[in-house]
């Protein structure tokens, strides 16, 4: 239950809280690591036991900043070129509210060193309001309660879900719980080199309905392929990574885990034909790089410097095809026997269970993820394409540079992830075979049985 | 009667024999080092090319050793994408700190070990040299909750204070270094007078220099490097150090900025350089004198 109290300044320290009256006014929802909500009186109760409980060494940082605001906290993880847009998205709240500061807090390095220090912060009790989290973490962190479902705030504040793309407010849909909102949405698709296909005479496909059959991407990328040696140019460069892949498995009507998520079923037959496509591409017909090439040279160089015609990626990677000087397009990507489809990835805004502030945290979200927000991040080019459609609508173009309709029209056939708790080894133990079978150890067969049965295990621990 | 001509010829066979022999020696030691010198110079080389390379060239096929053209936007960028010179700043300043810091105490915790007898000596040694079997990694969290109760989270004091006084590998090298110097000079000093403290300040010291000098460099090098605890430890990009910048520019979905990122590499490494250049040739006898071998 929300409280209104008078708490105005909190001086922080790490062994007590104190607060003090200043006669103003804000909304302060107090929420204890086990959901239990508190009165004012009950607040008093609280800080005598923080004040007892310090003395032994255990303490909550009160987050609140000197100036009068709550402050809260906004943690992600993010690289260099990313980080003005994240900036400027926390300048533009801090900039137009009276009573919430948002102090953000990067880690560079990349998610696991994030996900390390989250835990360290969840430890000491100190847990950030918002998080971005990783699109695969979704179901880990909603299953273990430590995400706020965001339906009640949404319904309190009358908050125009349906303003949202559907898939990703499904995407992060819970046993009918919604556990966090997207800052925007990214899909797997196909960039083609222009020049490479206009020398070879094909034309890339226009509208996911006219998507290549699996057949014609053979018959198109063995066209494209020529040369030998260290200067050969490959047909298409084939993703080894399991989740940007599996539209290679959905369209051809098969998973990487079931959608109970009870199982892999990787093991099933069209998947297996799927996996022996990918395998004979790139070992028989020798049309797509082995996994072991694209180490020395990334699949991004090879596309940058022309030597790949069709490359497997989304839109994080435009900045680097606009850097790179070459003319570039996007095309959907072909389908097997099933229909077309791509995989959906939102690294997504969740506020913290066990984190103090949670209304003022759900304020900040809010704008965020509201138009405002989404433009902010837009012009910067980050964070994908716009979760909110008439956003996506208005600037896609030109976030998107080339092809937008391609990537537009993609977002009604994306899906998300059948994702576990432990989804990470999972798709480690996918890795592992994969690239045994692209080094020809193992047949696509093998592969599959082997990762199966792995991720089996996996899932039932 | 002696040829003087033969013996005059001999010797200078006998000189032409020992010069040639001298020769295929120095060669074959060469070319057996010959190998390891390019192993590990052509990655720096690769770094410094790459560097001042254009982009669209980094990744180009044939390789360009030699850039052309000179594209030394790269370190402007490098050094205005980030607040790379404070990093810079920082990073020094705290390795700077801690090596100093620990060459007081491990030259003293190694005096201790090596020459002064109280109760429980090997025990304690034992223990210190125990708290270096345990990874970094494992006491990161509780370190974490222990420094976020201290109020010491986002301050350099966590990167600082703990490697001063908890370097177990310091403290090992100096007391096996101590324990090669002859302890007659120590007597002589006793017999004047001086007390345990003045015969470490006065007499030791001096004499430790390789080992001051091995362990200098790899405090020095081991608090510059350091990735993992400026990572957790800091939040402020203004009190962030060389390495945690450098992996900034690495995006999150394998973009890398490869020339920003060699270009800031490329300026990382030059103290470390500079302080093992200044230092090798103590380094080199510290560790041989102490038995110890990388």
């Amino acid at each position: 239950m929300p409280i209104q109290n008078n708490l105005s300044k909190t001086l922080n320290g790490p062994w007590a809280q104190r607060t003090v009256e200043k006669g103003r006014t804000v909304t302060t929802q107090i929420t204890s690591r086990s959901g239990i909500q508190a009165n004012r009186r009950d607040v008093v109760k609280a800080a005598s036991v923080t004040l007892g409980a310090a003395a032994l060494g255990s303490s909550q940082i009160a987050n609140v900043a000197a100036e009068d605001k709550v402050t809260v906290k906004f943690f992600l993880a993010a690289g260099e070129s990313e980080e003005a847009a994240w900036k400027a998205l926390v300048d533009g709240f801090n900039a137009q509210s009276e009573s919430i500061n948002v102090e953000m807090e990067i880690v560079y390095a990349g998610w696991d060193e994030m996900y390390r220090k989250l835990r360290g912060y969840m430890t000491a009790g100190d847990t950030p309001q918002i998080v971005r989290h990783r699109s695969t973490e979704f179901i880990r962190w909603a299953e273990s309660g430590d995400l706020v479902d965001l339906k009640p705030l949404i319904e309190r504040d009358s908050l125009d879900i349906d303003a949202f793309f559907p898939a990703p407010i499904e995407a992060l849909t819970l046993d009918d719980q919604l556990f966090g909102l997207p800052p925007g949405i990214y899909v797997a698709g196909w960039f083609y080199n222009r020049g490479l296909f206009a020398e070879a005479g094909i034309e890339a496909p226009t509208s996911w309905e006219d998507a290549w059959s699996f057949e014609e991407l053979q018959s198109a990328v063995a066209t494209l392929t020529s040369g030998e040696g260290p200067t050969k140019k490959f047909g298409i460069a084939i993703t080894s990574d399991v989740n940007v892949g599996l539209h290679w498995l959905w369209s051809n009507n098969a998973d990487f885990i079931s959608d109970d998520r009870t199982e892999s079923v990787l093991a099933e037959e069209a998947a297996i034909e799927s996996l022996e496509l990918r395998r004979a591409l790139t070992l028989d017909d020798g049309v797509a790089p082995k996994p072991a090439d694209v180490q020395t040279v990334p699949e991004t160089q090879l596309m940058s410097t022309g030597r790949v015609g069709i490359f497997e990626s989304g839109p994080w990677s435009i900045p680097t095809m606009e850097e790179s000087g070459i003319d570039w397009g996007i095309m959907p990507m072909a389908k097997g026997n099933g229909e077309s489809a791509t995989p959906l990835f939102i690294d997504f805004f969740g506020i913290h269970a066990s984190s103090q502030f949670q209304d003022e945290a759900w304020e900040v979200l809010k704008y965020f993820t509201s138009p405002e927000g989404e433009e902010i991040l837009m012009s910067h080019g980050i964070a994908g394409i716009p979760a909110r459609r008439e956003v996506a609508d208005r600037g896609a173009d030109e976030i998107l540079r080339r092809d937008g309709a391609v990537w537009m029209e993609s977002i009604d056939l994306a899906r998300g992830m059948n994702l576990i708790a432990n989804y990470a080894e999972a798709e480690a133990a996918f890795q592992t075979e994969y690239e045994l079978m692209m080094l020809g150890e193992q047949s696509a067969e093998d592969m599959a049985t082997r990762t199966a049965d792995q991720v089996n295990k996996i899932i039932a621990e | 009667m002696i040829d003087h001509r033969m013996v005059s010829l001999d010797k200078s066979t006998i000189k032409k024999q020992r010069g040639r022999r001298k020769f295929l020696s120095a060669l074959s030691v060469h070319a057996f080092l010959l190998p390891g010198a390019i192993t590990m110079i052509v990655p720096l080389l690769w770094m410094l090319s790459t560097a001042l390379k254009d982009p669209q060239f980094i990744f180009a096929y044939p390789p360009q050793i030699i850039p052309d053209p000179l594209f030394p936007e790269n370190f402007s960028r490098a050094f205005n994408a980030m607040p790379f010179l404070r990093a810079y700043g920082n990073s020094l300043y705290i390795a700077v700190l801690v090596t100093i810091g620990s060459l007081i105490t491990c030259s003293m915790a190694g005096y201790g070990f090596a020459r002064l007898r109280f109760r429980g000596r090997g025990l304690w040694f034992g223990l210190i040299l125990g708290s270096m079997m345990i990874p970094s990694q494992i006491s990161l969290m509780p370190s974490f909750v222990l420094f976020h109760r201290l109020g010491w989270l986002d301050t350099h004091l966590p990167l600082i204070i703990p490697p001063i006084l908890g370097n177990a590998f310091g403290v090992f090298l100096m007391r096996q270094f101590m324990m090669t110097i002859p302890k007659d000079l120590e007597d002589a000093a006793r017999i004047d007078g001086a007390n345990p403290f003045r015969i470490y300040y006065q007499i030791v010291l001096p004499l430790l220099k390789p080992a001051l000098s091995a362990v200098g460099i790899f405090t020095f090098m081991g608090s510059f490097n350091d990735f993992l605890g400026p990572l957790v430890y800091l939040n402020s990009p203004e009190k962030m150090t060389v390495p945690v910048m450098l992996s900034a520019f690495q995006g999150l979905y394998g973009m890398v900025q490869w020339g920003p990122l060699m270009a800031a590499a490329t300026v990382a490494i030059l103290p470390v350089i500079l302080v093992y250049i200044w230092g090798q040739r103590y380094f080199i006898e510290g560790i041989a004198l102490t038995g110890i071998k990388g």
